[in-house]
């Protein structure tokens, strides 16, 4: 599992994950994810590389999120595949962590 | 209609050993010819079981001589054995571990219905495999659990 961070125009810190987010993949990249949450407000997670999640997984997202409302921003999903999908959809994480399919809804989402 | 055939596989009941089975699982799924999304839940699956037995079906033991991560279990080091057998009515999958006494059928089924401050993390597998599998079941048997699963293709 890999982590890339990157800060995009309107300075919404993207985090792009790549690989297999299970129990070593989550363990793998917990560190440096909450890192990232503790310094930002607002994180788009690009899960477009994701090509499996379970429940450490997850939980590596709701820690984050939590962190990152904290500081009084959001967290966001971007394009994850869809059996990746299916299991934030079947634990209704999807109901907490909003999903958007591109980029082009990023400002909308953020703004909101 | 899958290829029918069964497989079984023993694992060390350790955290490193779980990449192994679900990796096991997926090349299985694979000779099977499963349709992508099954191959997914059976992954999730083994994934979440094999992550509660570790997690609540044994110790740690200073003493032990077996392998490195290996857990204790109630009777001796914790091991786990995955089958997976498929046939007419699809693939079932059964897990058989030495480990304390937990019926995952009984588990409450954790969902969430809160708000992200409210989420309690943890509790989330047990939901996964119920919505992911078909039938259930539970027994415990004279040397620990077995909990087996439909997958229908």
């Amino acid at each position: 599992m890999e982590l890339e961070k990157t800060t995009l125009e309107n300075g919404v810190q993207k985090v792009s994950l790549s690989g297999r987010m299970d129990v070593d993949g989550s363990l793998k990249v917990d560190g440096a994810f909450n890192e990232i949450a503790k310094a930002s407000k607002n994180v788009l997670v690009d899960m477009s590389e994701v090509s499996f999640l379970a429940s450490l997984g997850i939980r590596t997202l709701i820690t984050a999120a939590k962190t990152v409302s904290n500081n009084g921003g959001k967290l966001v999903l971007l394009s994850p595949q869809p059996n990746v999908e299916r299991v934030l959809r079947e634990s209704r994480i999807d109901t907490v962590l909003p999903i958007i399919e591109d980029s082009a809804a990023i400002d909308r989402v953020f703004v909101s | 209609m899958a290829a029918s055939g069964c497989w079984n596989r023993l694992f060390v009941g350790s955290w490193q050993e779980i990449g192994a089975a679900v990796s096991w699982v997926k090349s299985v799924a694979t000779d099977l010819n499963l349709p992508d999304a099954k191959a997914y839940d059976m992954q999730v699956c083994v994934e979440e079981l094999m992550t509660n037995i570790v997690r609540h079906g044994g110790t740690a033991s200073e003493g032990s001589t077996a392998a490195a991560g290996q857990l204790e279990g109630a009777n001796g080091p914790l091991q786990i054995s995955v089958t997976l057998d498929s046939r007419e009515d699809g693939v079932h999958m059964i897990i058989e571990d030495n480990g304390s006494p937990f019926d995952i059928t009984a588990a409450s089924h954790d969902v969430v219905h809160q708000t992200l401050d409210e989420i309690e993390i943890g509790g989330l597998g047990i939901g996964l495999i119920k919505s992911f599998s078909e039938h259930l079941h539970y027994d415990r048997t004279a040397t620990g659990n077995r909990v087996s699963l439909q997958f229908i293709v």
